[in-house]
């Protein structure tokens, strides 16, 4: 009961903050500040000086990929924008819902996956969760998947997906 | 389960580098979401945000352009002209009783206590409104009394841009915004708007012994609606620190005369100049606290003169009219500190601030045409207002889907001592498709210093016995999801104003005067709908306002004897994407009659306008065209009798009906880079 209950809040807090505004710049603001540090705390990503992320984008959603790029300015980031899936990149930011081919590809080989929207934390393993505060919004059963080693501080402050 | 996966972690991967950067980083952003408002559905606020997207596809030329699809605002106007914001059924002559900020910054002025030089800002510089109709005098201190808007303009997420705004009613807008540098941004606009409205006749009106009768056509004339302004906006951002500096200039028209009389010869106008320069510097304290400091200085002249009226019994003579001027400059120079603690379960403000203002020059002067001037003081000698305030706000964040608001602010006036603030609200999400909020907020209005201590030779004289205002205000809203992507609000309110400062007769001098008057209550609804679907969204809304005075003491009847506010308001809008680069927009507005006297009622005071725009963008061009007011409704503001002259007439216009321009042609183009 408490876990529908909480699923049906997060839901409905989403719903209400995307409905009318989709993905606005602040929101990708906040995302671009945000996410390095999650990336920070990702033991997985060993070479913590240059982390290579892929945004994933296609012609829909090509500008608001492009947006984040350019607030995305950490020295320590090699950020490119791809419309084509490859595997060269340490961290993938999903910019539209991926299909389960996809996801099972970037699974498999171990490839940490965010979400600029939370209704894709199903597809991803960290979004971003507007309530009175911000918060990681985090999918734990793909953090298994793929077997991602990552601070207990997440879990400590982050809204888990169920 | 969540227990499980803590457990799982931590055993297996124990390490806390980089957590202080991350809960630091998380503290921020909060502050951001706040600040935007992207959490104001979590939150018992009733700020409703009006954002980019609404305001270049409504096609708006100003913010008043923009501020009239909202539910419970009617934009109206004054006897002499003067736009209006009337919120919730409350209209007053000269202010409408708001605090209102560009980009945080107060620019109400101290004088008149209000800022309608700001109504005609562009609409192509803002970047987002956001609306309390509600009091908070809590957060945003004084003047904040029947609600706040705070104009957000185009910062560093907008792209730079150029705008041409054109009307066929002699309308022209050229705004510019750019990022010279990563640092530093700019705004500039320049607005003339030239109407050509009808004539209208103006009666002349014994009041004496309630008699109310017209004796006979004053002037028949067109009226004087000219208005300019000019406006430039700087912010230099380096680090913590933020510089910002704001000039306003606007130069008015007589239209109506200050008090209903059409200009004859020799037009006059008013030139006010509103201006701001403010530092403010922000820094965590520590991970949970956030410190915003704000300090700055701004100055406001109001300099022209207007016609008040015939001095003797040759009314249609024009050079037989007393003209009043002025040349009135006033200072505030204020400091502000808050303080934010972050913590999962609340988001504390603790607020430190004081200002001083004073007029330091005030030349009040009279003259009939081709005699000569007579200069006296407008004010006393050393008036000054000196207020320091101390608040707190807390939200308590009780569960996810339940928190509570409450706080308080003690403030103390030189010239009013003190005053304690207080407010207390909640938000509860029932399930994922209702909320309910309820809040009660208290809030307190000094009177200005010309409703205090002006002294002319009509319609502006103070009273330095006056009482401040003071209102309570309780809102229960209730929103309800029906689909996945829409929302319905319900909103109720009730509330008094006590001590209502209105304009009345002194029966000594038989000059107006202002006065506390009774209380009034405010009391209505208002019901709303809005929609996305896949290709746009649409909203409507409709409002009820039953407001009554209670004013007990009162001897010129006549000027309350009908409220002028149209008590119920119906709007819509609809904003359909033809394809990625087209959308049309169309929108609605009818306005009920407002309360007139029998003798009127046969004119047809209904409000009624159809908007509809196309707006095109390619390659970072966008060009709309657009028809306000497409069926030409011949749309009429109620305006009520001038101030009393003489203490014995007043002017109205024919049937009391100021006519608007009609049907508007316009276009729009904007270049971004």
């Amino acid at each position: 009961m408490v876990k529908s209950m909480k699923k049906i809040i997060i839901l409905f807090l989403i719903s209400f903050t995307f409905l009318f505004a989709n993905i606005n710049k602040e929101v990708l603001y906040i995302e671009a500040k945000l996410y390095p540090k999650i990336f920070m705390l990702i033991k997985n990503l060993q070479n913590k000086k240059l982390i290579k992320v892929a945004i994933l984008a296609n012609k829909n959603t090509i500008n608001t990929a492009k947006t984040l790029k350019n607030f995305l300015t950490n020295n320590n980031l090699k950020i490119k924008i791809i419309k084509n899936l490859n595997l060269n990149y340490d961290v993938y930011i999903i910019t539209y819902h991926i299909s389960n081919k996809t996801l099972n590809k970037l699974l498999k080989h171990k490839k940490v996956i965010f979400s600029i929207s939370p209704n894709d934390i199903n597809i991803s393993m960290f979004s971003i969760y507007i309530g009175v505060r911000v918060y990681p919004y985090i999918n734990p059963i793909l953090i298994k998947k793929a077997n991602l080693r990552i601070d207990p501080i997440l879990f400590k402050v982050g809204k888990i997906y169920e | 389960m969540k227990k499980l996966y803590l457990i799982f972690f931590s055993i297996l991967f124990l390490y806390a580098s980089n957590e202080d950067s991350f809960l630091k980083t998380l503290n921020e952003v909060s502050e951001i979401a706040t600040k935007t408002k992207l959490n104001l559905n979590k939150t018992p606020s009733n700020v409703e945000v009006i954002n980019r997207d609404f305001i270049i596809k409504s096609g708006a030329r100003t913010l008043l352009d923009i501020l009239k699809y909202l539910p419970g605002i009617e934009i109206s106007m004054s006897a002499s002209g003067k736009r209006e914001i009337v919120i919730r059924g409350n209209k007053s002559t000269y202010r409408d009783k708001i605090k209102f900020l560009i980009n945080g910054h107060e620019v109400t002025n101290n004088l008149y206590s209000n800022q309608f030089y700001y109504y005609n800002f562009p609409a192509a510089l803002i970047k987002r409104i956001e609306f309390t109709k509600t009091p908070d005098a809590v957060l945003y201190g004084d003047k904040a009394y029947l609600g706040v808007i705070n104009i957000i303009t185009l910062n560093k997420f907008n792209d730079n841009q150029f705008s041409f705004y054109q009307t066929n009613k002699k309308q022209t807008t050229l705004t510019i915004f750019d990022k010279l540098n990563k640092n530093t941004l700019i705004d500039a606009h320049y607005e003339i708007s030239n109407p050509t409205i009808k004539k209208t006749k103006t009666y002349l009106v014994d009041v004496s012994q309630n008699k109310h009768q017209p004796i006979g056509i004053v002037r028949d004339n067109r009226p004087y609606e000219l208005e300019k302004e000019v406006g430039f906006g700087l912010r230099y951002k380096k680090e913590n620190s933020t510089i910002s500096y704001r000039l306003q200039y606007f130069h008015k028209g007589n239209f109506f005369g200050i008090i209903n009389l059409p200009p004859l010869v020799h037009d006059k106008h008013v030139n006010l100049i509103h201006q701001y320069l403010n530092y403010h510097f922000s820094n965590f304290l520590t991970d949970d606290i956030i410190e915003s400091f704000n300090t700055g200085i701004k100055h406001y002249q109001w300099k022209g003169a207007f016609r008040v009226g015939p001095i003797d019994s040759n009314f249609s003579n024009p050079n037989s009219d007393l003209i009043e001027g002025a040349n009135i400059k006033e200072y505030e120079i204020y400091a502000r500190n808050r303080l934010t603690y972050n913590s999962e379960k609340h988001i504390t403000n603790f607020i430190l601030e004081t200002k001083y203002a004073r007029p330091y020059k005030y030349d009040y002067f009279q003259y009939v045409v081709g005699h000569q001037k007579t200069i006296s003081p407008l004010f006393p000698k050393n008036i000054h207002r000196y207020i320091y305030s101390i608040a707190l706000e807390d939200l308590y964040i009780i569960k996810d889907n339940f928190s509570i608001i409450y706080g308080s602010r003690y403030s103390h006036y030189n010239d009013f001592g003190s005053n304690l603030s207080y407010k207390l609200g909640s938000v509860y999400n029932l399930n994922n498709k209702t909320t309910f909020k309820l809040l009660f907020n208290t809030a307190f209005r000094a009177p200005s210093w010309v409703e205090l201590y002006a002294k002319t030779a009509a319609a502006f004289n103070g009273d330095p016995t006056l009482k401040a205002e003071k209102i309570k205000m309780l809102e229960f809203t209730y929103l309800q999801k029906i689909f996945s992507n829409d929302q319905f609000q319900f909103t109720i309110y009730r509330g008094k104003s006590k001590h209502y400062i209105g304009r009345d007769i002194s029966p000594i001098t038989h000059k107006e005067i202002y006065k506390n008057l009774g209380d009034l209550i405010i009391k209505g609804y208002e019901i709303s709908y809005k929609k996305s679907y896949s290709k746009g969204y649409f909203g409507i809304n409709y409002s009820y306002n039953n407001n009554k005075n209670e004013f007990n003491n009162l001897i010129a009847k006549i000027y309350y004897l009908y409220s002028r506010v149209r008590k119920r308001l119906i709007k819509g809008y609809n904003i359909y994407n033809i394809n990625p680069n087209l959308s049309f927009f169309s929108g609605i507005i009818y306005g009920g009659k407002p309360d007139v006297p029998e003798n009127i009622k046969q004119i047809n005071f209904h409000y009624f306008t159809l908007n509809t725009n196309l707006n095109y963008h390619k390659n970072n061009f966008n060009v709309i065209f657009g028809i306000d007011n497409l069926t030409n409704h011949k749309n009429y503001y109620f305006v009520g009798p001038s101030d009393i002259v003489y203490g014995r007439y007043v002017f109205m216009q024919e049937n009391s009906a100021l006519p608007l321009t009609g049907r508007k042609i316009f276009i729009d183009l904007i270049k971004k880079w």
